[in-house]
């Protein structure tokens, strides 16, 4: 079997995400330990915020490997399913109606954003049952028309909002690692990212299974129902977790499982580990590198699209040039 | 080994009826070809007897009421079509057939392993075994489902359409591979002589009900084909061999 490619490739990406974690925090201007303020600096803010990253990220490219893998779709994204509009709705809402200041900022958002999570997770599942079964195509149809729905609506929310609120909903549709909470924001992705992991790791098989069709699946013996069910609420929930302290950060969920594939790792047993790695370190890695570009730093929602669109291209291309 | 049985099984799609109240009882070790037209229901029947689908009046035995693993290691299941988006090596798709004997993630047995070997090699594709399953051409790759089917070696084995997109060579080795097989076979098929050829027992079916059941020789006829398929067609009887004709 390519066991042993499969297995390198994972350490490979085991290796980039302690590495990436490592050089995050110390990526732009140097800090004096000896100070308080150099302290302050390292532990109260870079730190949990490469944290952060690590957690986000591997919740982020765990959600695109599973919903590409059940969906049976390379273009399937961890908001293909609605849950980051039905969540950026929430929050977009709380800013423009001042509930931030009841709420508090830090925690409020969080809170009010998994309430959209969990509203669209259920519309969305809702609309996508036919007689009892939940068919992947219209999980998919469900998703995206509420992904529209969402999307119109925070449209509207920002568009009649103040200048000073627009700007602030802006700001956080962007997506950003700036949590403001120190350590609780990564605790609870973190958890959420282990959780969902626990979950989808022992459907690796199933996972593969389905690579050829349902039918296919259900031929060797997948309970193809159950993997679907799972996978949904599983990734779902850990993205509307990630999405309601970070914001929709792009592209980690389409980016890290497709350049793992184009490097020969397809079985998903070994996918799902390496790319929640790989996602982790990327997204920290991002972060890290924001702070090294001039003037006010960009959110890591800018750097994940920036330097991602290229690498995937490269990668596509050289792809390209080998098989074709 | 149980038979493989569709008692008064309907299956309906919306207000179509593509199984109508369909009576088959198949024999441990039987080999039967289900043949007839486009839309004529033989896709459905094989669903409902591999326990995929649920029919809505009747049932489906052993499948029906199974767990989807305990059916597997029963029943093996060929679809008529696969479509991939991942690039699986061919060595991957096939060890899919072992889901159902494997007890954890990543403890496959000696026995696994073997099954996949020979599974790959009954259909020809060693010298593939670690290409993408993508990069494969339709009847290579139609071959390595197969093999996936072969690889879970249960007493019975469902095919639909297994010759579809195979060369000469292949055709003939996976033919005789099927003919050559020791348990149940229900093969459903648009290649006649295939049909003839690898199976003691041919079901004709129309309009989502049977309209024919026997032996080859008895079924395979002239008239017959111009009933069900609207063909004026020359059945030919060569020694054994059974050999349907059309003029272009």
């Amino acid at each position: 079997m390519s066991s042993r490619r499969s297995r390198n490739l994972l350490i490979g990406a085991a290796a980039f995400a302690l590495a990436a974690a490592a050089v995050s925090p110390f990526l732009g201007a140097a800090i004096d330990f000896g100070t308080e303020e150099g302290r302050f600096i390292f532990f109260r803010l870079r730190l949990p915020r490469a944290l952060l990253g690590l957690g986000a990220g591997a919740a982020l490219a765990m959600a695109g490997v599973v919903l590409q893998a059940v969906l049976r779709n390379p273009l399937a994204t961890p908001y293909t399913l609605g849950v980051a509009s039905g969540s950026a709705f929430g929050v977009v809402l709380a800013v423009a109606l001042g509930l931030d200041f009841v709420l508090g900022p830090y925690l409020g958002r969080p809170l009010v954003g998994m309430g959209g999570a969990v509203l669209v997770i259920s519309l969305t599942y809702r609309a996508a049952r036919v007689r009892g079964r939940l068919p992947t195509h219209t999980l998919l149809l469900a998703g995206v028309a509420l992904t529209y729905l969402f999307s119109a609506l925070i449209l509207a929310v920002q568009y009649r909002a103040t200048p000073a609120d627009a700007a602030r909903i802006l700001r956080w549709l962007v997506g950003s690692l700036e949590s403001g909470l120190h350590y609780t924001a990564p605790a609870l992705v973190g958890a959420a990212a282990l959780l969902g992991f626990a979950a989808l790791f022992p459907l690796g098989r199933a996972f593969n299974a389905m690579a050829g069709g349902e039918e296919a699946a259900l031929g060797v013996g997948v309970d193809v129902e159950r993997t679907v069910r799972r996978s949904y609420f599983a990734a779902s929930l850990m993205v509307g977790i990630v999405v309601a302290f970070a914001g929709p950060i792009g592209f980690v969920g389409l980016l890290v499982p497709h350049a793992l594939r184009l490097m020969r790792l397809v079985d998903n047993r070994y996918l799902l580990p390496a790319a929640a790695l790989a996602g982790g370190g990327f997204l920290a890695l991002c972060d890290g590198l924001t702070n090294l570009l001039p003037g006010p730093a960009l959110p890591v929602g800018v750097a994940t699209q920036l330097l991602g669109g290229p690498f995937f291209l490269a990668l596509l291309l050289r792809e390209k040039r080998r098989a074709y | 080994m149980d038979a493989l049985e569709l008692r008064r099984a309907t299956v309906r799609y919306g207000a179509h009826t593509a199984l109508d109240a369909v009576d088959l009882k198949v024999a441990p070790g039987e080999h039967v070809a289900l043949i007839g037209p486009n839309g004529s229901g033989k896709t459905t029947l094989l669903l409902t007897l591999a326990g995929i689908l649920a029919p809505d009046e009747g049932e489906a035995r052993p499948a029906g009421g199974l767990p989807r693993r305990e059916t597997a290691r029963r029943i093996a299941f060929l679809p008529q079509e696969e479509h991939w988006e991942f690039p699986f090596p061919v060595e991957e798709v096939v060890a899919c057939g072992r889901y159902a004997h494997v007890p954890g993630l990543f403890r496959e047995s000696v026995e696994d392993h073997a099954a996949i070997d020979t599974s790959i090699a009954a259909v020809g594709l060693a010298p593939l075994r670690r290409r993408p399953i993508t990069e494969l051409s339709g009847g290579e790759r139609r071959r390595a489902m197969l093999a996936r089917a072969l690889a879970q070696q249960a007493p019975a084995l469902l095919l639909d359409e297994p010759t579809t997109a195979l060369d000469l060579e292949h055709r003939h080795a996976v033919l005789q591979a099927l003919k050559a097989l020791g348990g149940s076979l229900v093969l459903a098929t648009h290649d006649l002589d295939a049909a003839a050829a690898c199976c003691n027992r041919i079901v004709v079916l129309a309009g989502g009900r049977i309209v024919a059941d026997g032996a080859p020789a008895a079924i395979l006829n002239e008239q017959l084909l111009r009933e069900v398929f609207h063909v004026d067609a020359r059945v030919l009887h060569d020694g054994g061999r059974i050999h349907v004709v059309t003029e272009i």
